[in-house]
């Protein structure tokens, strides 16, 4: 009963820190990720459906995988409450699948606008981005979406001293194992 | 008095021929084989699958849910084990393995395709406990280290075969996903030659020979290994079992994601990077089982977890393409590694009368729960969108932090030394 508790209270807790965060950098990359899942993907919660067409014209025909990099940094302010989330895409060698003649249009390096419509965060533009632009992926130098703060560091290895204690406390409660016979016959 | 004295003699089996033992280790890396490469699989041809029978990421995540809960349920056919013998139940848990992957390969709907996963997961899980008690029973004790390393290697060599055959283009073939799932037909093949020739451990038909005219060892109750006299011991295992899998099943599962998403790297070059460092890491369980039988289990056990941590917490911090190779291998070698320890302490703590169950609890009551964990605390912590670090790289190597020490503090305080135990006289005191 006392395990199925801090079951409980480990998950009410994850719960309520996953509650109050809402990134638009999660839906820029859940939006390529799924744009690269060919017909089992379904962009189009994310973005809007030219936006998506500009990336991988007749995607839903298109294997898994067409895009070999998908990868995103962390957001900067834009006007009227929109975001830039800077991006950066690489196409596999091979778009031979996705049964069209269109070629994509979407810069390889650029940012994506996104706005909050109806609650949420979706993708409405793209646009190119330059090398002097302070926005950029982690791998051209730029902030990582999120990271641990030094407190939660702290936190963790206080969690770990206490789950140690807590092991030793299950396990001395435990009777004493008879000692095991040793010099091996076999 | 005598005839107390004449027993210890009579529960310490003859050795088996160098050649059986070969063809047996052979026999046994094939169950493990299969056991890392199903795991593997689904996880590598589920876009495909999702795209050819239609279904959405939910129900993809519903999928491995399913599978999880198989593997977990295996636990009641693997303490079998202990009740109709171990040569019996390796013979049914290939053969049931191979008939659900066949089910799973002839999947005309997401549903026929997760129920039939869901009973191979079954079949894999009591094939890897009853593939370990198998070998702590049949070898020698200075070749039992080295064996459970060299068996549970091949896990890693099956995850590593499935990405092999995908870079050969077995998917490009015209059976697509489903020719990755008809290579499942290999243990079948393997064991209908060695079927005749292997033969029940003698360690399990002295015990079962000795109790005939007592009766008073219990080989069915599914409880037993929580007698008081196991208890401990069962406890501590199963708590290292279950914390350091669910950091390095975290791991593996979502390393390609930081790999790409985080640190920028492509698909391609993060499939190459896992499969070389998967074979040198594969050395961690060699020299794992090389290292128990020399220096002992608790020792290298501590090494090993000090590696992991070390390297595990590394590995999610670096953004550097050329320096997450090396490390890359080094958290392999010591994470996975491991795996050849713990599957000695989850069978060599317990008697043979119950040491089938005894692995069945911590392998599928703690460590697959573990493996379950893990993952999602992850996932919840470093979501992208909503996680409250928003960083897989960092969420794992909290979770690393979180987890492995208190592996090393249980391995160091709480865990006995099991190089040079005497199976025979700890069977005998059961009797």
């Amino acid at each position: 009963m006392k395990r199925l508790f801090a079951v409980a209270a480990l998950a009410a807790f994850l719960l309520v820190a996953c509650g109050g965060t809402n990134r638009p950098e999660g839906v820029v990359e859940r939006w390529l990720v799924s744009l690269n899942q060919g017909k089992a993907g379904e962009p189009q919660k994310y973005a809007e459906p030219e936006v998506t067409d500009s990336v991988l014209p007749n995607w839903k025909t298109c294997d898994p995988g067409s895009l070999d990099v998908t990868e995103v940094g962390q957001h900067g302010a834009g006007p009227n409450g929109s975001v830039f989330v800077p991006y950066r895409i690489k196409y596999a060698s091979d778009l031979s699948s996705c049964e069209t003649s269109a070629k994509p249009t979407a810069p390889l390096n650029g940012s994506a606008v996104v706005r909050m419509q109806g609650g949420d965060w979706r993708v409405t533009a793209l646009q190119a981005r330059s090398a002097s632009d302070p926005l950029k992926v982690p791998s051209e130098g730029g902030e990582p979406i999120g990271n641990a703060p030094l407190s939660v560091w702290l936190i963790t290895l206080g969690a770990s001293a206490v789950l140690m204690l807590i092991c030793a406390l299950i396990i001395r409660a435990q009777p004493e194992p008879a000692p095991l016979p040793k010099e091996s016959r076999s | 008095m005598s005839e107390h004295a004449a027993e210890p003699i009579d529960l310490v089996p003859e050795a088996r021929s160098p050649k059986y033992l070969r063809k047996l280790r052979v026999t046994l890396s094939v169950a493990t084989f299969f056991n890392g490469y199903d795991g593997f699989v689904i996880s590598l041809v589920l876009p495909l699958i999702l795209g050819s029978l239609g279904g959405s990421e939910s129900q993809a995540g519903v999928i491995r849910a399913v599978v999880g809960v198989g593997a977990v349920l295996g636990f009641l056919l693997a303490a079998q084990a202990d009740r109709i013998g171990r040569r019996r139940l390796l013979l049914v848990t290939v053969i049931g393995y191979t008939a659900a992957t066949l089910a799973t390969a002839a999947a005309p709907s997401l549903f026929w395709l997760a129920a039939a996963q869901f009973v191979s997961q079954i079949f894999l899980a009591g094939e890897w406990a009853v593939a370990i008690t198998i070998i702590v029973e049949e070898f020698p004790h200075h070749q039992r280290g080295r064996t459970l390393g060299a068996v549970t290697a091949m896990d890693t060599l099956g995850g590593i075969t499935v990405g092999l055959l995908a870079f050969l283009g077995l998917q490009n073939t015209g059976l697509s996903w489903r020719a990755f799932y008809l290579v499942g037909i290999i243990p079948l093949i393997v064991i209908a030659f060695a079927r005749r020739s292997l033969v029940e451990t003698r360690r399990y038909e002295k015990v079962q020979h000795a109790d005939e005219q007592k009766h008073h060892l219990d080989m069915a109750k599914l409880t037993e290994p929580w007698r008081p006299e196991y208890r401990r011991n069962l406890v501590a295992v199963g708590i290292m079992h279950f914390f350091r899998y669910a950091a390095t099943s975290a791991a593996v599962f979502w390393f390609p994601f930081y790999a790409q998403q985080e640190v920028g790297l492509s698909l391609s070059t993060v499939g190459l990077y896992i499969g070389l460092a998967g074979i040198v890491g594969a050395l961690g369980y060699i020299v794992g089982g090389r290292s128990m039988d020399r220096w002992g289990r608790r020792p290298t056990f501590i090494v090993y977890m000090a590696g992991a941590v070390v390297f595990g917490v590394w590995l999610f911090q670096i953004r550097d393409a050329a320096l997450m190779l090396p490390v890359l291998c080094l958290s392999i070698f010591f994470g996975l590694g491991s795996a050849c320890v713990t599957s000695a302490f989850s069978t060599e703590f317990f008697p043979t009368y119950v040491r089938s169950r005894a692995a069945a609890w911590c392998r599928n009551a703690f460590e697959i729960p573990g493996g379950i964990f893990g993952p999602l605390v992850v996932g919840l912590l470093g979501d992208h969108q909503t996680g409250p670090v928003g960083s897989i790289g960092d969420a794992m190597s909290l979770l690393f932090i979180a987890t492995i020490l208190p592996v090393a503090f249980v391995a160091i305080r709480y865990i006995g030394e099991t190089r040079n135990l005497d199976l025979a006289a700890f069977d005998e005191a059961t009797l």
